[in-house]
């Protein structure tokens, strides 16, 4: 048994470290968003595997369900036609650096610092044949209206904000809103000003 | 618990919450014509609103907190003495006017640094909404302001968070409004980039902010004690308790402090956290940048003064060259290093008065950190004047630069530019604005009898009692420095030469908002004690 | 679980999660690619709470809150986000962040 778990954290981990790699390394962003999806089911089940099942249904809910759909959509709507051949990653010694600082933090800072603290895990509780008793959905209700009722209403407060905001950024007026064009309208377009200019450029 | 009585306490910010839904609503429930004169009343409408809703709550606040009197307990009880007496109780005094009540749930202090921090923060909105009220009209006015409300509402919990998630709700609360105000004028180039700059840098700091505030909370999960309730190990004095019997397991927890430095430094713009600065800095408008330049730091000082003295204090070292070297105060002073030399030798060559003033935004948060650095000493008392030297230097860091920022306005109203070259001989043309202008300089620079002088020399005086004189060496060094660059500033307001010569028009409610400014700088720098002696009040006891 | 993987495995993963959304964060081109690497961030700090509630205090919701409040907050920021990052496509039509870098200096 602890084997098929060792096993199964281990494809968890491939999936979320893989997935993330190709998130910041694939060329097209639409990719990209694809292998975040992935990476955030990835996630989802290793909540899984530590048994906080709501927060895995929650994440797969919001995370994978709103906001993965929202950045596909933004990039459906920021697509450039022109834009694929684009470098998509800071150029020379820069991109160097960037890689050198992640490695570096990891391995130096974050490895030796965790993998050396004294964790006091306290044994499973619960008489035997029981299992622990584990805080879950209930607690969580509960803690919402007792413990951490005031962070819950300023969450409102702040999801309200981002709502307003968001409208206020994006909003056009009637008149200046221009229906947005797809790539072969544009590629027509485009095609059509470079006919009408070579003429008048001989 | 939450109980019933802790709804006063809050007062300030359910009142900006309140007054932020009024100006929403006194926008939608209403038809407005499409005529620019009914577009300009719209405008009008909401600016006013927000003005005298947040001179509104500033003297109600003021009346909360006791500061300029409280109610003795012999006055018989009518309707209005009950109002005030319980709007006292909620008040940092508490409800006899000797002890403070415990945070509210354990997440939200309001004691004495909370209530100043409320009022600093509220005076600012209250300046910048001034500020506003004439600047160019914009496309959402009624939005424009709510989020100014909602941003405030979110500084003041910042100042009193002390609890990890309340922190950072308080944080994003703040900083989500600020985004959307600096990148609020879409069609101008700049203002849109610096929306978008402060954005991505925003996202990013608040990422590793979390990634710190998660091993923190780990390693108080980890000590053998355990929580009490479920709220317990967020706090940060119960993080400080639990931590600290850890033993053999410091790595994890100044890692986490590590992280939550770098993640409010980006907010108090601390090099090298400091990159977004001058990019947002420039291009939001100008009322807007001197809001975030002023009340958002101020926040973040205060933010990190709570989360250093109370979840790190076994962390704390000392900032003095010797056997105790290390620390976060010995981190902050190397940082106030940096921000020092940087801020002050980066606004040298700058040819925009605004892109200069914000560099100089910068230098002055290194000597705020000197403030923080007076931690290290030894003795209780050093300490608290160390945090009564930070909100000194805070209140009149937020005065001054409200007040440059402003003149600046309405000089780019009237001229169409911020360049130095564009305050060319501003006094011929408008002489009061000049010379409001160069004591808001004056005061930057650290002139006596001004108040920006007094600042620094608390400053200066808390960083020596911390056994960290070279630090205050490099401080004074580059305070010379800064004059340069000051200078240049007053020498294109008094002697240049202008390009045309007739007077400028300012707008009224921009010329009154400096005005204000301006009174307090003086009135700060020729009576310190009135304040100080409020701040010495505030008691902040390691751990607590 | 806590019987087979140690606590350092998990967050040793986390670890990796936020260093690769840090490099992503900091290298890519594309202002949603940027925004991408800012969720991965996100997603390694809820891991490292979830991990730290089920192996060292798993009686109290803490961690678990935490996180929820993390993702709520994390979906309101990549809203704002992304309504600004299309407001700013609709007017310069690109959303590569060195092209929209005028300021300087």
């Amino acid at each position: 048994m602890t084997l098929v778990i060792q096993l199964i954290f281990g494809l968890v981990a491939a999936l979320i470290i893989g997935a993330a790699m190709m998130v910041v390394l694939v060329r097209n962003v639409i990719h990209a968003a694809l292998w975040l999806i992935a990476c955030f089911f990835g996630v989802g089940a290793l909540y899984l595997l530590l048994q906080a099942e709501f927060l895995a249904v929650v994440q797969v809910l919001i995370y994978v369900g709103a906001i993965s759909i929202l950045i596909l959509f933004a990039i459906m709507l920021t697509r450039q036609v022109t834009g694929e051949g684009v470098r998509q990653l800071v150029g020379g010694w820069r991109l160097w650096l960037t890689v050198a600082i992640s490695a570096l933090l990891f391995a130096v800072v974050i490895v030796p610092t965790v993998a050396s603290q004294q964790w006091n895990v306290p044994p499973p509780l619960g008489p035997e044949g029981a299992p622990e008793p584990l805080a879950g959905p209930a607690e969580l209700g509960r803690g919402f209206v007792s413990e951490f009722l005031l962070q819950f209403e300023v969450a409102g407060v702040l999801l309200t904000v981002a709502l307003i905001g968001a409208i206020v950024v994006a909003y056009e007026e009637r008149a200046r809103r221009r229906r947005v064009l797809t790539l072969a309208e544009e590629h027509e377009l485009r095609k059509r000003a470079a006919a009408s200019d070579q003429p008048a450029g001989d | 618990m939450f109980q019933i009585t802790d709804i006063p306490r809050l007062l300030p910010e359910i009142l900006l919450l309140v007054l932020a839904l009024l100006v929403l609503g006194s926008d939608i429930f209403e038809r407005w014509g499409r005529t620019p004169e009914a577009q300009l009343e719209r405008v009008r409408s909401s600016a006013s609103l927000t003005c005298i809703g947040l001179g509104l709550v500033f003297v109600i606040a003021l009346l909360q907190s006791g500061y300029v009197f409280r109610l003795p307990d012999d006055v018989p009880a009518n309707l209005f003495t009950n109002i005030i007496r319980n709007l006292q109780s909620g008040g940092p005094a508490g409800p006899t006017g000797a002890e403070t009540l415990p945070p509210i749930i354990g997440a939200f202090a309001t004691d004495h640094l909370t209530m100043i921090a409320r009022l600093a923060l509220i005076g600012a909105a209250f300046l910048t909404s001034l500020l506003c009220l004439d600047y160019r009209p914009n496309a959402h006015p009624a939005e424009f302001y709510a989020l100014i409300l909602f941003a405030t509402a979110g500084m003041c919990l910042m100042a009193g968070a002390t609890e990890l998630v309340l922190a950072y709700l308080a944080v994003e609360l703040t900083s989500i409004p600020l985004y959307i105000l600096a990148g609020y004028f879409r069609n101008d180039a700049r203002s849109a980039e610096a929306g978008m700059k402060y954005f991505l840098f925003g996202a990013l700091s608040s990422g590793i902010l979390l990634y710190g505030m998660s091993l923190a909370y780990g390693s108080a999960a980890s000590a053998m004690a355990g929580a009490v309730t479920a709220n317990d190990l967020t706090q940060l004095a119960r993080i400080a308790e639990l931590a600290g019997q850890g033993g053999a397991g410091g790595g994890v927890l100044t890692l986490g402090m590590l992280f939550v430095i770098a993640g409010v430094g980006y907010k108090i713009a601390v090099v090298p956290f400091h990159g977004w600065a001058p990019d947002v800095y420039q291009g939001a408008p100008t009322p807007i940048t001197a809001f975030i330049s002023t009340a958002s730091k101020a926040a973040g000082f205060v933010l990190l003064l709570r989360l250093l003295v109370s979840a790190f204090p076994a962390l704390a070292g000392s900032a003095a060259l010797g056997p105790d070297l290390g620390g976060w105060t010995s981190l902050l002073a190397l940082l106030a290093l940096l921000t020092l030399l940087v801020g002050n030798l980066a606004a040298l060559p700058q040819t925009s008065a605004k892109r200069l003033l914000a560099w100089s935004s910068v230098a002055q948060a290194g000597f705020m950190l000197l403030a923080l650095v007076a931690w290290a000493a030894p003795q209780q008392f050093d300490r608290d004047q160390g945090v009564a030297a930070l909100l000194y230097y805070l209140v009149v860091y937020t005065l001054t630069n409200l007040g440059a920022f402003g003149a600046l306005a309405a000089v780019a109203l009237a001229v169409g530019g911020d360049e130095i070259a564009d305050l060319n001989g501003l006094a011929r043309r408008h002489l009061p604005l000049a010379v409001l202008l160069t004591l808001c300089v004056l005061s930057l620079a650290g002139v006596p009898p001004l108040a920006g002088f007094f600042a620094k020399f608390y400053v200066f005086m808390a960083g020596w009692q911390a056994g960290a004189p070279w630090l205050v060496v490099v401080a004074l060094a580059t305070t010379v420095v800064s004059l340069y660059y000051y200078l240049r500033l007053l020498k294109a307001i008094f002697i240049e030469p202008p390009a045309e010569n007739t007077p400028l028009t300012t707008p009224p409610g921009i010329t009154a908002a400096v005005a204000l400014a301006v009174a307090g700088i003086v009135v700060l720098g020729l009576f310190p004690n009135l304040v100080l002696n409020v701040f010495s009040r505030v008691q902040l006891v390691a751990g607590l | 679980m806590t019987n087979a993987i140690p606590l350092e495995a998990v967050l040793v993963v986390a670890g990796a999660l936020f260093c690769i959304g840090l490099f992503g964060a900091l290298s890519r081109r594309n202002m949603v690619g940027i925004l991408m690497g800012v969720e991965l961030m996100l997603n390694a700090v809820n891991i490292n709470l979830v991990a730290f509630w089920r192996y060292l205090e798993p009686r109290f919701i803490t961690g678990q809150t935490f996180a929820l409040f993390v993702i709520a907050v994390a979906a309101a920021e990549a809203a704002v986000g992304l309504a600004m990052i299309i407001a700013i496509y609709r007017s310069w039509q690109t959303v590569n962040a060195d092209s929209v870098d005028s300021l300087r200096g």
